[in-house]
């Protein structure tokens, strides 16, 4: 059986998570607000951003336990840098992910440094599983994902956390890591190809996924 | 770009917008819809991979941190008439706070120090907290009851934070250095605390002493400590060791792995600072002179030395190869002139000092106490006749050799380290000067293995032109 067999094939029944973003007016003047040390304005934009911002961390570690500190490590580090946020520079989303990557940068580097490698996954981390019924046989499914993307080249993967996980668009996900829209564009096919050449290895011309 | 790319790229942005779903991709895509397919499918199903929350305990731990962080708890308490008992209760807790910070103050400053360079740690936190407070927001009680927080406590994050204001806030990179050994020191300390409360201990609790013990070993390597700062991280590596030692039965077993990472950069720290303490200080007595110094490379006596001498071994050490200062000496043995001149050694141990049997020796113009062939040691390369520049005793596995100058009292030791011998200068006389190691510093440096050497040292001493022999029997020791 292949690692997707279990998955259903039927187009229709597979749906892509939504991503509920703030209007950019209420995000812009949030933010304002937060930037004059409005602690109401800074617990919305936690809010807002705590969920998308663990999922990112998730996507790059596959480790919830050390998702968690980096979690709040990126918002600690928002804390004390927003009062530096420019509006002409990126939008505040490229601007938060990038201290998330900048954060994950640095946790990859220590890790290195200390010979240590974060791939392990937790069974401590929810899924949206569509239904109880089919919870634990996605469970495995979701697991296979994670591990495949995991298996991606670092650039490959950043552009899959911030575009499948988090949601950016193409242009935020540039402005977040600093690259030309055509080249996210292109890391973005790259690496859904081998995604799927991992996932669904048994897929006839047609795109049906032949059950093994 | 591709025209394709672009087709999944518009899909794809379709698709997490809500705007489309799979099908109506491929209906708007007919001619690209077979190798759009399973992309957009690989791609659904690693969007919803990732499509999780964080654990609910997490999360709503963490947004509680984040608003104490903002400050916007205390403030809301403010804002919203709080009771007299609310009053009363932060009072209090302001209060117990602010002791506590008294009590690390004193503790501080009780806390003896070699060297007074430090800068105070509690005027660090105090201008770490008052950053903090302005630039965060923080409460003063927030920042003060934060500093005692474990790992696991929901001010740990808001500790962690001071303490990199307070690095940031440091106005030189000396200061800095001594910021840092504070937070590595406190790093053991909750270590010690969490074992001592039997809490399990976490990967975090690890990797964060090892990310903050490595780049204090990295410093030292680049050079620039002084020695001060070099004990510091000295011990505190120890200190590291000792706890992680302790602690290894309470690790969680994601932090299992994560032991002998902490363990051997806390052994760096430890090799560092030892190397900066014992060979970079000129001006320190006790220096290694020249480390890693084979034995061979020992100085040579000035006179020519004689086979080792043959020897009557004690009835209690018969595995003694070299001659006994330990018992009374045998008759028969040939080294040593029974003479004034030669060696001259007591029949019996003069001291015991911690199970180890002292004999009274004489040579040249020193006396001094040595150790036997009971404790496994051995008198090297003894003339038959006359007084030896140098006397030399070895340990019964060569692995230590004390050395005496017979003219002036001098002392080397040497002690293998991996295979080599550092050199040690244990007692040296520059002009009226007589400097002798630092006892401290030799048992730091080699444990155990000093003691005996220490307790020869500590005996030598000169005797007048016409010295009068402890016993005029003589042995080889």
């Amino acid at each position: 059986m292949t690692p997707m067999a279990s998955f259903r094939n039927e187009v229709s029944g597979v749906e892509f998570p939504s991503f509920q973003a703030v209007s950019p007016d209420l995000e812009r003047t949030t933010v304002d607000r937060a930037r004059t040390g409005d602690q109401q304005a800074l617990a919305d934009i936690y809010d807002w951003y705590m969920p998308r911002v663990y999922r990112y961390v998730v996507a790059r570690l596959g480790n919830a336990a050390e998702a968690e500190d980096l979690t709040e490590e990126v918002f600690l580090k928002m804390l004390g840098a927003i009062g530096g946020f420019r509006w002409r520079e990126v939008p505040f989303s490229s601007w938060l992910f990038r201290i998330a990557h900048n954060c994950i940068a640095t946790h990859y580097r220590r890790s290195a440094q200390r010979g240590g490698a974060t791939s392990e996954l937790s069974e401590d981390m929810v899924d949206h599983a569509p239904d109880v019924a089919t919870a634990v046989e996605e469970r495995i499914t979701m697991d296979e994902v994670r591990r495949a993307s995991q298996m991606l080249p670092d650039a490959q993967r950043e552009v899959i956390a911030l575009r499948f996980a988090v949601g950016l668009s193409i242009a935020d996900t540039a402005k977040a890591l600093g690259k030309r829209e055509g080249n996210i564009k292109a890391l973005q096919h790259k690496a859904v190809a081998k995604l799927q050449k991992m996932l669904i290895p048994n897929t006839d011309g047609t795109g049906t996924i032949r059950e093994t | 770009m591709t025209e394709f790319e672009a087709r999944l790229n518009e899909c794809l942005e379709a698709l997490s917008g809500g705007r489309w779903d799979l099908a109506e991709c491929l209906r708007r895509n007919p001619e690209h819809a077979a190798e759009l397919r399973p992309l957009l499918l690989a791609a659904t199903v690693t969007a919803r991979a990732y499509d999780v929350e964080p654990r609910p305990e997490f999360a709503s731990a963490a947004r509680e941190r984040f608003l104490v962080a903002t400050g916007q708890r205390l403030q809301e308490a403010m804002d919203v008439e709080p009771s007299p008992t609310f009053f009363a209760a932060a009072r209090l807790r302001f209060l117990m706070a602010a002791q506590r910070m008294t009590r690390g103050e004193r503790a501080a400053t009780a806390q003896p120090r070699r060297v007074p360079v430090f800068g105070s740690p509690f005027r660090a936190l105090a201008s770490g907290t008052a950053a903090l407070v302005m630039c965060l927001g923080l409460s003063t009680y927030t920042v003060a009851s934060a500093s005692a927080a474990l790992p696991g406590d929901w001010q740990y994050p808001i500790k962690l934070q001071t303490e990199r204001m307070r690095v940031a806030l440091a106005f030189s990179d000396d200061a800095k250095r001594s910021v840092k050994l504070d937070i590595a020191e406190e790093r053991v300390s909750e270590i010690e605390q969490l074992t001592h409360r039997g809490k399990i201990i976490g990967p975090g609790v690890l990797d964060r002493l090892v990310e903050q013990t490595q780049p204090l070993v990295d410093d030292a390597k680049d050079g620039g400590w002084d020695p001060g700062d070099a004990t510091r991280l000295e011990q505190v590596s120890e200190k590291q060791q000792q706890a992680l030692a302790e602690a290894a039965p309470r690790l969680a077993p994601a932090a299992q792995d994560r032991l002998s990472v902490a363990v051997d950069v806390s052994k760096s720290a430890q090799e560092v600072s030892k190397r900066i303490l014992f060979f970079e200080d000129p001006q320190r007595p006790p220096a290694v002179l020249t480390p890693s110094v084979a034995l061979t490379a020992t100085p040579a006596p000035t006179q020519t030395p004689e086979p080792p001498p043959s020897v009557a071994p004690p009835s209690e050490a018969p595995s003694t190869p070299g001659s006994d200062a330990t018992e009374p000496a045998a008759p028969e043995t040939p080294v040593v002139a029974p003479t004034a001149e030669g060696i001259v050694i007591s029949q019996a141990a003069a001291e015991t000092r911690n199970n180890v049997k002292l004999y009274a020796v004489s040579v040249g113009n020193v006396q001094f106490l040595a150790p036997g062939s009971g404790d496994g040691w051995k008198l090297d390369g003894a003339p038959e006749k006359g007084v030896p520049a140098l006397i030399k005793f070895s340990n019964k596995d060569d692995s230590s050799l004390i050395v005496i100058n017979t003219l002036n009292g001098d002392m080397y030791w040497y002690i293998s380290v991996n295979g080599r011998f550092d050199e040690v200068q244990m007692r040296i006389k520059k002009g009226d000067t007589v400097f002798v190691a630092d006892r401290g510093v030799l048992r730091t440096a080699y444990g155990d293995a000093s003691d005996t050497p220490w307790y020869v040292l500590e005996s030598i001493g000169l005797i007048p032109p016409a010295p009068a022999p402890v016993s005029t029997a003589t042995a080889s020791p």
